[in-house]
């Protein structure tokens, strides 16, 4: 069945704690089939905003849509299940090995145990000689990978993913960009936050940047590098990358 | 809510720790047991006792460090954000967890207590006594009460303190408490303090077990409502505290 309903909406959407306010009047839609990126620097509420979508944290205000349904409406499980995340390091059972974690998940999705689809999942993220061995002796950039197998069980239409690059090194860096680019090719969209601005900019479509809470800009990758080549017109000869838009929307300099 | 029962299940046989604690309260039920029949200059009287000593020992502590475990380990592995981002609805995965948090250590200590009964009749005739499984039968469902109020309550520590050192330091304060103030003929002996001062009294002067303490005599059926009163209380404030807390 092909999807119509754009997998995230959000509107107004506000966290606000006893003393401060982790993301304030964020408004965006992510269209189905597309790499989206978000990107901010730290404590911008990029991860507030994605603990908010997968109904971890409670927004203040505002609404949050995934695949049109609500946190807390009838509808929610069933788009959650169709969502694959990773939330900052990823969640694994680090005394199980890797293929029972995978087997955990399927599981907790109501899927039926699949170990063919384990070995071809653990393939495609380069685990496949890993799968009889425990997490807790894995490499940061393995439990990475695995998170990523774990976040693709049952073929999810939508990944939300924080930093899934974290720790790897160049060869499997430039592996995920190829996955993503599958997935979206497949229709799956990919919700990726990063602070590797060079590689949001080879793998996104669209992009986001957030800073103290703030949505600052949102559209297209072109739109949003013509916006930075304006507003720099003179300081830049060359076309601009993400990063200097980065910089020119949060007002930063290098130091 | 059959998917979670599943998943938790999976999860129980997947991870190290239930087995660990299966395989200990195993040892100590039948290794108790066992080491009754050998003991010398015995009275055929102390027997059951030394004979149970195990199995209640360590299937209340086992009870316990399960209970606590089922939720723990969401919390110290980091995966609780997993498991809610399957499934939303927090009190499922909850209730799951209770359910076999109860029921597995019930199964374990009445199959243990079946498989121990034989090995202390055995015990205490070749003693010189003269009994039959039925005279001791009546302490495996004491005992399964006793687990089947102890885990959920021990449950709900862990759900509160969200911890495995805070739950379990948490259940061992109100193991020992409890039954101090509501101790019952049945329920009594298979509790964790009485087991102890056996224990104790054993090790000192090889001595029967002799109840101590100052202990409150209620009718079975209030002290069985108050103890599920306080289970339920621990079970629902812990249920209660995950469902509004922010998973970060």
């Amino acid at each position: 069945m092909k999807t119509t309903t754009a997998p995230i909406q959000l509107q107004h959407v506000a966290k606000r704690y006893r003393h401060s306010v982790a993301v304030d009047d964020v408004s965006f839609t992510v269209p189905a089939g597309c790499v989206y990126g978000l990107v901010g620097p730290n404590g911008a509420g990029k991860t507030t905003l994605i603990r908010m979508l997968l109904g971890l944290v409670r927004p203040s205000a505002g609404t949050i849509r995934l695949f049109g349904s609500p946190p807390g409406s009838a509808g929610y499980p069933a788009a959650l299940r169709r969502t694959g995340s990773i939330i900052e390091e990823p969640a694994l059972y680090r005394n199980a090995t890797a293929r029972s974690n995978l087997r955990i998940h399927r599981t907790a999705l109501g899927l039926r145990d699949d170990p063919r689809g384990d070995d071809e999942l653990l393939t495609t993220v380069g685990l496949a000689e890993f799968g009889d061995q425990k997490p807790r002796r894995f490499s940061q950039g393995m439990r990475q990978r695995l998170g990523l197998a774990v976040a693709l069980v049952g073929e999810p239409r939508l990944l939300i993913l924080d930093e899934p690059t974290n720790a790897l090194d160049p060869v499997g860096i430039a592996g995920m960009r190829a996955l993503f680019g599958q997935l979206a090719s497949r229709g799956t969209t990919v919700l990726v936050c990063s602070h590797l601005l060079a590689e949001l900019e080879l793998m996104c479509d669209r992009v986001a940047v957030m800073s103290d809470g703030h949505l600052l800009a949102d559209g297209s990758l072109e739109s949003l590098l013509a916006d930075a080549a304006t507003l720099h017109r003179d300081s830049h000869s060359t076309q601009p990358s993400l990063e200097d838009a980065f910089l020119t929307l949060t007002n930063k300099e290098i130091r | 809510m059959t998917t979670a029962l599943r998943t938790e299940w999976i999860k129980v046989r997947r991870l190290p720790l239930p087995r660990y604690l299966l395989l200990t309260v195993i040892i100590a039920a039948v290794g108790s047991a066992v080491a009754a029949l050998g003991a010398d200059g015995q009275s055929p009287d102390g027997i059951p006792e030394r004979a149970g000593l195990g199995l209640l020992v360590a299937g209340i502590f086992g009870t316990a460090a399960f209970a606590v475990w089922m939720f723990a380990v969401e919390v110290s592995q980091g995966t609780l954000s997993r498991a809610f981002c399957v499934e939303p609805r927090r009190s499922r995965v909850i209730l799951a967890k209770a359910v076999l948090a109860t029921v597995l250590p019930i199964v374990v200590v009445a199959v243990l207590g079946l498989v121990t009964l034989p090995i202390t009749v055995a015990a205490v005739n070749s003693h010189g006594g003269d009994s039959t499984m039925a005279d001791f039968a009546p302490n495996i469902p004491a005992a399964v009460v006793q687990i089947a109020l102890v885990a959920p309550a021990c449950f709900g520590l862990g759900l509160i303190t969200g911890s495995m050192t805070g739950g379990i330091v948490a259940s061992l304060l109100m193991i020992e408490i409890l039954p101090g103030i509501l101790a019952v003929s049945g329920l009594a002996d298979a509790s964790l303090i009485i087991a102890l001062s056996s224990l104790a009294t054993q090790i000192s002067d090889g001595q029967a077990p002799v109840l101590t303490g100052s202990q409150i005599a209620v009718s079975p059926l209030i002290a069985l409502l108050v103890l599920a009163a306080w289970s339920g209380a621990m079970l629902a404030l812990g249920l209660a505290r995950v469902r509004s807390t922010d998973i970060v």
